[in-house]
């Protein structure tokens, strides 16, 4: 069941479109990284699946209410991080979340224990006494997690929630948002940065000018987005009957081989892949591995998007 | 000098990018359009002896002049203290230290960058001078002194700003403080001497015949105060001495505050300490610590409770971790306003030989000024610091109503407050007491107080909402404020004294003008042997109406602002 669909979303700012038809659709249970160089529209379709921005034509949906139509009942179910946010001056991060959670119209008897709670998932127990305005900017990136996870929101919006931490604030972003995941939360996070997103996501979209290039199961992306994919075989014996296979094989370019190492260009779809792999082995290959070379995705997201604003 | 000339690039990179701007444009349009207006309806209609075309033409150069000058003192500091504090809050300050511009290219960039701007604005004035020489021919030697005094007092301003702005941290301060020193360095000998012969005299209603009076003296009080030799220009009664010596004054103070800006800015900026104090649990400690001065009401280190159901998140924030939260800044507030207070009112009930009435008004008065200006600074940042701080889209996130987030507000600034008018009311019991068969006179000047705090934390939390920076909401709060306060009746009032012999509508008593404001009807309902209570209660209801319109226009403006990315 789609949670967040958006329909021919489009924005204007005066004259310049930011968004043109977005068909977004997000699955229930998806952890959907959305991907586009800066300036995109990622933020733009963000806040206005938030309520905060005015679509100037197409609907939005989130658990399927209109965003426009009702958005206090939105509000509700949806946890929102901006990508840049302050915090008040001389609050201490309890007292803070307090606030919101008050502002959340948490009753007062359960908000001690989720305060709790939520400090305790973000791992910001022993902090819960300090000034928030002293935090580093990786602790105000929790602290601001935390407080978008006080009303237990069905969905997630994170906006470029890694940027500007250090590779272990990093880690930690990436761990937490592991164990939402868990917790079975719909989030959606932006990012310009490919493989950041990589191994937490399920489904990725990406996004440049306003326009979906595409969007659906990340390896198929991957794999339907990579013009030449790189194919890397390694063999314990055999190596020159593979050679010979390969080399009659049609759409394999490019063999350069090494001892039993084998690099190749692949035009071929996930299933000729497959045979390639079985037919090496009836012909007496010993295969160690035959895999895809996935370390280039920069590459591939460069290709995709053509760059330029 | 070598150290001025490279300064020139930031001029230059400064005044373009502030010409680009519209909101410059827009107001330069906005005043040539007001000075043509008011050229337009001064000109003599018919035919009208040459002796009248004078006066006529006299009269409009001194309104464009008084214009400029009130423009001068309340937009000059406030552009001013915001140059250079801004960059250090944007973090642009350090790229400037490290050009080769030295620390006084900086400053006196910034100054003739704000004084150039307000000379753009002189300039746009130009055609009421052009008028001015038809109808008369001008006077070479008066324009020069007008211009002159305008553009000293521009630079006075222009530099105290500039150093408000080199001295603080924060954009807020240094705009507050910049303007209180404005006021009170150019205006305030002047203005208190005024307002003590007024108070001593007795009645409010004749402050006009006093201007008039007191600008025929030599006094040796008025050359410091600019706004007094620009009168004096105007009637042509001051002695040889007074515009040089106030020139002269202009200058020395311009090269201390320069000097002072210059040492300032060198000061290297220390990342703003945050107190790390953790909260007190023992019961033991906080009782001790309880009967120590300040901490006797609130104790900023005790825990606060949590925000209790059926509360307003947003008024209980704004009471706790607003100005209560500066732990015991409101209580040393308390104290200091109310032994001015009692002071004053002893000062003034005994001083005044007669009925304690008329000093009781216009103490009431004079007090209900100062409030105003400290509600615009309480509140003028109210949602631009929500903005500033980038807090606007989680607030509006949560599931407060855009009522419950401006009514938050408005009852959080009236809490505040509440020490200050305590203070007042406390300190003014003496004076109550002191003629008892007067006291009744508080009662209508309190309420008088309560619409006129009303009216001011209704504009400014709007102008606060509209302009999201602190420097514009707190200029467009005080200018909003000061219109709603004084403005009906200044503007119709002197237009009516300008136009008497043109008035296009019925004649009136000049004494309904002061109805037209609601500061000003409570002095002039009430100084009368016969009050005009009716004409006074209409005055304040029809004011706390807009007040509350403007509470509504707030609701509705944050219910459909759609925000802009930053
Ligand atoms: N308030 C605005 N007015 C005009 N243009 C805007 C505004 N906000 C964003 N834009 C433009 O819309 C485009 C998309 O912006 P945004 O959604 O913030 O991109 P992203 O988050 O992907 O970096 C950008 O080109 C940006 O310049
Ligand atoms: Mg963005």
């Amino acid at each position: 069941m789609a949670i967040v669909e958006t329909k021919l979303l489009t924005k204007k700012y005066n004259n310049f479109t930011a968004l043109k038809d977005l068909n977004l659709i997000i699955e229930q249970g998806d952890i959907f990284g959305f991907i586009g160089p800066n300036g995109a529209g990622k933020t733009t379709t963000i806040r206005i699946l938030s309520t905060l921005l005015a679509p100037t034509a197409g609907v939005a949906y989130v658990d399927g209410i209109d965003v426009s139509k009702h958005p206090y009942e939105i509000k509700k179910i949806l946890g929102y991080m901006p990508d840049s946010f302050g915090v008040y001056d001389g609050m201490r991060l309890r007292e803070y979340l307090d606030f919101f959670g008050a502002a959340y119209k948490i009753p007062r008897a359960k908000r001690s224990a989720i305060i709790d709670d939520v400090l305790t998932l973000t791992d910001l127990t022993s902090k819960a006494d300090d000034f928030v305005s002293a935090f580093s900017r990786g602790m105000k990136q929790r602290c601001c997690l935390a407080k978008t996870l006080l009303h237990d929101p069905k969905v997630l919006l994170l906006d470029e929630p890694a940027s500007g931490l250090d590779p272990r604030a990093r880690i930690e972003m990436r761990e937490l948002l592991k164990t939402l995941r868990e917790m079975g939360k719909t989030i959606l996070i932006s990012s310009h940065i490919l493989s950041e997103l990589g191994d937490m996501c399920n489904k990725i979209g990406i996004i440049e000018h306003g326009t979906l290039l595409a969007a659906g199961n990340y390896k198929e992306i991957l794999h339907s987005l990579r013009q030449d994919l790189e194919v890397l075989l390694e063999v314990v014996e055999g190596g020159d009957a593979a050679a010979e296979i390969l080399a009659s094989t049609p759409g394999i370019t490019g063999v350069e081989r090494s001892g039993n190492e084998f690099r190749m260009d692949a035009k071929l779809d996930r299933v000729q892949l497959a045979d390639l792999n079985t037919r090496l082995v009836q012909a007496g290959v010993k295969v160690l591995s035959f895999t895809q070379d996935e370390g280039d995705l920069e590459d591939v997201f460069l290709h995709v998007t053509k760059g330029g604003l | 000098m070598g150290s001025i000339l490279p300064s020139l690039i930031i001029v230059k990179r400064e005044l373009l990018t502030s010409l680009r701007r519209t909101r410059t444009l827009l107001f330069v349009v906005a005043l040539l359009l007001a000075a043509g207006s008011v050229v337009l309806l001064s000109w003599p209609s018919g035919n009208v002896p040459s002796t009248y075309v004078a006066g006529v033409s006299k009269q409009m150069l001194f309104s464009v002049s008084i214009t400029l000058f009130l423009g001068c003192i309340l937009f000059v500091p406030g552009i001013a203290a915001y140059t250079i504090v801004s960059e250090r809050e944007q973090d642009t300050l350090d790229a400037l230290y490290l050009t080769l511009v030295r620390p006084s290219g900086v400053v006196s960039a910034k100054v003739m960058n704000t004084v150039g701007i307000y000379l753009l604005l002189i300039v746009g004035t130009f055609p009421v001078f052009a008028t001015v020489m038809f109808g008369v021919g001008l006077d070479w030697s008066e324009l020069a002194a007008i211009l002159g005094l305008l553009i000293g007092t521009a630079a006075c301003c222009a530099m105290i700003g500039v150093l408000c702005s080199c001295l603080f941290r924060r954009t807020f301060i240094a705009l507050v403080v910049a303007y209180a020193s404005t006021i009170g360095l150019l205006c305030g000998p002047w203005y208190f001497l005024l307002i003590l012969r007024v108070i001593l005299t007795g009645q409010i209603f004749y402050l006009f015949n006093y201007v008039g009076r007191s600008i025929g003296r030599a006094d040796w009080s008025t050359v410091f105060s600019p706004l007094h030799m620009l009168l004096g220009i105007q009637s042509q009664s001051l002695s040889a001495w007074q515009l040089p010596a106030t020139l002269l004054i202009q200058a020395v103070f311009c090269l201390v505050c320069f000097f002072m800006s210059v040492r300032f800015l060198r000061r290297p900026a220390q990342p703003r300490a945050v107190s790390g104090e953790k909260t007190i649990e023992d019961p033991a400690v906080l009782h001790a610590r309880r009967t120590r001065f300040p901490y006797y009401l609130v104790d900023p280190l005790r825990r606060k409770p949590m925000i209790e159901d059926g509360k307003n998140p947003m008024r209980v924030r704004e009471v706790r971790w607003g100005l209560f939260n500066r732990g015991t800044v409101l209580i040393r507030i308390f104290y200091s306003v109310f032994t001015v207070c009692l002071f004053a009112s002893l000062f003034l009930s005994i001083g005044s030989g007669r009925s304690v009435q008329i000093p009781i008004m216009t103490w009431l008065t004079i007090e209900n000024v100062l409030i105003m200006l400290v509600i615009c600074g309480l509140t003028a940042n109210s949602f631009a610091k929500e903005y500033e701080l980038g807090n606007m889209d989680m607030l509006r996130m949560t599931l407060l109503r855009p009522t419950s987030i401006v009514a938050g507000k408005i009852s959080g600034s009236f809490t505040s407050l509440v020490p200050i008018a305590l203070a007042l009311a406390i300190g003014s019991l003496p004076m109550a007491i002191i003629q008892w068969s007067s006291a009744w006179v508080l009662i209508p000047g309190f309420i008088t107080l309560t619409v006129c705090a009303a009216l001011t934390t209704s504009a400014s939390i709007l102008t606060s909402l509209i302009a999201r920076r602190t420097n514009a909401a707190l200029m467009g709060g005080v200018a909003l404020s000061a219109y709603l306060l004084l403005g009906n009746f200044a503007i119709i009032g002197v237009g009516y004294i300008i136009l008497r012999d043109t008035w296009p509508l019925p004649r009136v008593k000049e004494e309904a003008f002061f109805y037209l404001s609601p500061l000003l009807s409570f002095p002039a309902a009430f100084a009368d042997r016969n009050p005009h209570a009716v004409a006074w209660g209409v005055t304040q209801t029809i004011f706390l109406a807009i007040a509350g319109l403007l509470v509504a226009a707030t609701i509705t403006f944050l219910k459909y602002r759609r925000m802009r990315d930053p």
